[in-house]
């Protein structure tokens, strides 16, 4: 991946700690849809303490979603939640960590500016 | 549409019917099943032999679950009262109607029954704004069950509808042919199920099962009033008001996809039943003598969805507490920005006094230190992102012009801040009562820093910076010559001069210089403010004054319930029981069940509280304002592990006792009696004595 979504997972890797998750213990899962295969990306988060791996064992929350969509939700040019909404994305799991995952994306000035930049990634069933 | 309509309700899902249960949306009528924001079915028809129904009756069992007593005809003349059609309906995951057909003849009846189904799967918003779909409509006829799909790209939405009883089924709906025997009965359960459906047709959010959910609600309600403090008194009006608010606020309970089906409180039904921040937030701080479980639910929930970025489009900024959720389609395509939306800019600020205020009644540390990352990011919020005008006060300005907040304070309409000669000021506007917000956030906060964060030098710094506040407020927003605050500060850093019921929120605030209290409190009490019944959230004589205006000029009972603790925490009892008064007295015309807001009009003038046309009912903060009356007049303070008892009751209230307070003390019982003479001119009705010549102080 030479995208936005491999940076994320790269600078992750690289950032190791994000204070504003010290209060969670817990696994998430990307599962990652390519047109002729599925990436897998485990993040342990422990007090915040962050690692990545190429990992599909089972976790407490797993998002799925198609790589377009999650480059836009990376890059801040869809919400999470709309993209969940809009059948785009699917979480199974604790919902409540869709929600805290979002903390770690990179905090500069997202993308999203409404309905004319609406991502192009279809869904994973599309 | 006929006038009378019946809201049931489980959670966001709601139905909106007439009198007879039937339902006939058009692009902007606002009736329906809605679920998640979407509208589920716009038509629900019944008819018998060809014949719509009159209603006799209707009973509402609970707040989900009504039932209609029919006879077929229309209007008041009924061409065939040897039938009777009993229709019960349950709000589960959709809703079930258990249809009942009786034949009070000695002949056997023919019958055709037909119910007319249709979906046209508006969003809210597109209700509100009578707006087009972009997406494709489908109705299927499959096995028994009508299932109605609405398709835009990977957004998949659908209702099925089916019966226990074998149905004709067509692409309109479901009908039944049959014979019912001299005095028999016919009868079947129509089942209307929602589905939101996600990638390989999963559901996008799991629900309880639908048989269930009835049941659960029930039991939680029960259970909800029974956790709560006894209320006895000699003012029936007030004992049904209490039960009216608790019964609503129980109605009102909602849980958001995050909150482990734990309930906060919806900002109204039937328009607002998601998360807002302001709303769940102040209805929290109402609610706490009386339910503290609401404020966990909140500040958890609105702590996890805390901003994380600066995202214009939502208006969002790290630490910023969210505005509104909404879950149907133009936010799904980001078409409306409520993913969520972060555009309000007192949320934030309350947020953190949300956070003390429940320790200091709960003693739940363990919340406060869990999300300690949270409450600071807030605090830091206030100075980093909400100080537009690099001028040391909290102002807003949206960043979204085409579909944002412009007004981001609760007075949220387009005219609700202007100045005595009517103008509106520019952006960014600065309003009096974020100051007071962000005042009492910074107190808040270093208490939380000091006794639980560890962190004696932030505390310092936080209670130096509101003090610096206060000093400069004090001088900036004082009006001097009308003995007041300003409504805000507008672009250009000028006083907003008009007299507006926001200087009461100032109170209750403490940011109010205590030499200036007095002022503030005769201005609250005066005759441009005070109609009689309450506050005014403008003052009669500004040129904006509109006793029907949505905020400049109707009373708001949340607005006087927060101005009544305020002239509590200045001392001044017996005005705050004046309000608490004038607010209960107003619940008794509603019921017990307070509106958003009623008329300005003065009380001599009246002689009832006028309704404000389009409010919504019940609203949370409205809701929630008998209880934080309450709390006002029986003088409530936690200190330390004790509950401060410190009444001061109208006169003609008589005798209050509120039994199991819930707190850090476990539970305490409260008893006050009337005291306090609130009547001036037998405007105040008899139940609160007429005798009175003037105030006294209490």
């Amino acid at each position: 991946m030479t995208d936005a979504t491999a940076e994320f997972f790269d600078g992750l890797s690289r950032r190791g700690h994000e204070p504003m998750l010290i209060r969670l213990r817990a696994t998430l899962r990307w599962d990652i849809l390519h047109s002729d295969r599925t990436e897998h990306r485990l993040v342990r988060i422990d007090h915040g303490d962050i690692r990545v791996s190429l990992s599909d064992e089972p976790a407490d929350c797993v998002i799925t979603a198609a790589h377009a969509v999650c480059d836009d939700v990376v890059r801040g040019r869809t919400s999470a939640l709309a993209a969940l909404l809009r059948g785009a994305a699917t979480v199974e799991g604790d919902p409540e960590l869709m929600v805290l995952a979002q903390r770690l994306f990179p905090r500069q000035r997202a993308a999203a500016v409404g309905r004319n930049h609406l991502p192009e990634g279809r869904g994973p069933d599309g | 549409m006929a006038e009378e309509r019946v809201q049931i309700l489980d959670g966001n899902t709601f139905v909106v019917s007439d009198a007879q249960g039937d339902i006939q949306a058009t692009a902007s009528d606002p009736s329906g099943l809605f679920a998640l924001d979407t509208r589920f079915l716009s038509r629900w028809v019944l008819t018998v032999n060809g014949e719509r129904l009159t209603a006799l009756s209707t009973d509402d069992l609970h707040y989900f679950e009504t039932r209609f007593f029919l006879v077929p005809g229309s209007d008041t003349v009924y061409t065939d009262a040897k039938i009777t059609v009993i229709r019960q309906r349950a709000v589960t995951a959709g809703f079930r109607e258990q249809l009942t057909v009786l034949n009070h003849d000695v002949e056997p009846a023919e019958l055709t029954v037909r119910v007319e189904a249709a979906a046209d799967f508006a969003d809210l918003f597109e209700v509100k704004d009578a707006l087009e779909k972009k997406g494709t409509h489908s109705v299927d006829a499959i096995g028994g069950e009508l299932v109605m799909t609405y398709a835009r790209e990977s957004f998949r939405r659908s209702t099925t509808v089916s019966s226990t009883q074998p149905a004709e089924v067509d692409d309109r709906g479901l009908q039944f042919s049959f014979v019912v025997g001299p005095h028999g009965s016919w009868s079947t359960d129509l089942d209307v199920r929602v589905a939101t459906v996600g990638p390989g047709g999963r559901p996008l959010m799991s629900r309880a099962p639908a048989d269930d959910a009835g049941r659960a609600a029930l039991a939680d309600l029960e259970e909800w009033i029974a956790d709560a403090p006894r209320l006895t008194c000699d003012w029936d009006s007030l004992a049904a008001t209490y039960r009216r608010s608790l019964v609503d606020l129980g109605a009102l309970r909602f849980s958001p996809l995050i909150a482990n089906a734990q309930g906060l409180p919806a900002a109204g039904l039937p328009w607002f039943m998601t998360l807002f921040g302001r709303d769940s937030i102040l209805t929290s701080l109402q609610a706490l003598p009386f339910n503290p479980g609401l404020a966990a639910t909140t500040l958890r929930v609105l702590g996890d969805w805390q901003g994380n970025r600066v995202d214009d489009f939502r208006d969002e900024d790290p630490g910023r507490i969210l505005h509104e959720v909404r879950y149907g389609e133009l936010t799904a395509f980001q078409e409306r920005p409520h993913s969520p939306y972060y555009g309000s800019v007192d949320a934030t600020p309350l947020y953190v006094v949300l956070m003390d205020e429940y320790e200091r009644w709960t003693g739940d540390a363990d919340l406060v230190r869990e999300f300690e990352m949270e409450s600071r990011a807030a605090l830091r919020w206030i100075d980093d992102y909400a100080d537009l005008q690099d001028n040391g006060y909290v102002s807003y300005r949206t960043r979204n012009e085409e579909t944002g907040l412009e007004n981001q304070c609760w007075k949220d309409s387009w005219d609700s801040i202007c100045y005595r000669d009517g103008r509106l000021p520019g952006f960014p506007r600065a309003t009096c009562e974020l100051q007071g917000y962000a005042y009492d956030a910074k107190l808040r906060g270093a208490r939380l820093a000091r006794l639980f964060w560890n962190d004696a030098a932030y505390a310092d710094e936080l209670e130096r910076q509101a003090a610096d506040l206060k000093t400069r407020f004090n001088r900036d927003f004082w009006v001097e010559d009308g003995q007041y605050y300003a409504l805000a500060l507008d672009a250009d850093g000028s006083q907003v001069d008009a007299l507006s019921s926001n200087i009461g929120h100032l109170l209750w605030s403490g940011i109010v210089d205590t030499d200036r209290a007095p002022a503030i409190a005769e201005h609250l009490l005066g005759p441009r403010l005070f109609s009689g019944w309450g506050i005014r959230t403008l003052a009669e004589g500004e040129a904006r004054y509109n006793p029907i205006g949505y905020h400049v000029g109707t009373i708001w009972p949340f607005d006087n319930s927060f101005a009544a603790w305020g002239l509590r925490r200045y001392g001044f009892k017996s005005e705050a029981a004046r309000v608490a008064a004038g607010i209960l007295d107003a619940a008794d015309f509603y019921h017990g069940r307070l509106p958003e807001a009623f008329g300005g009009y003065d009380r001599t003038q009246t002689r009832y509280p006028v309704r404000y046309p389009t409010a919504c009912s019940p609203q949370a903060w409205s809701t929630g304002a008998p209880l934080l009356l309450l709390r006002t007049m029986l003088g409530l303070e936690p200190m330390g592990d004790h509950l401060i008892v410190d009444p001061a009751l109208p006169v003609g209230i008589g005798r209050i006792e509120l039994l199991d307070i819930p707190g850090r003390w476990g539970r305490i019982d409260a008893f006050g009696r009337g005291l306090v003479d609130v009547d001036r001119g037998g405007q105040l009705r008899p139940q609160l004595g007429d005798a009175s010549s003037s105030p006294h102080r209490g």
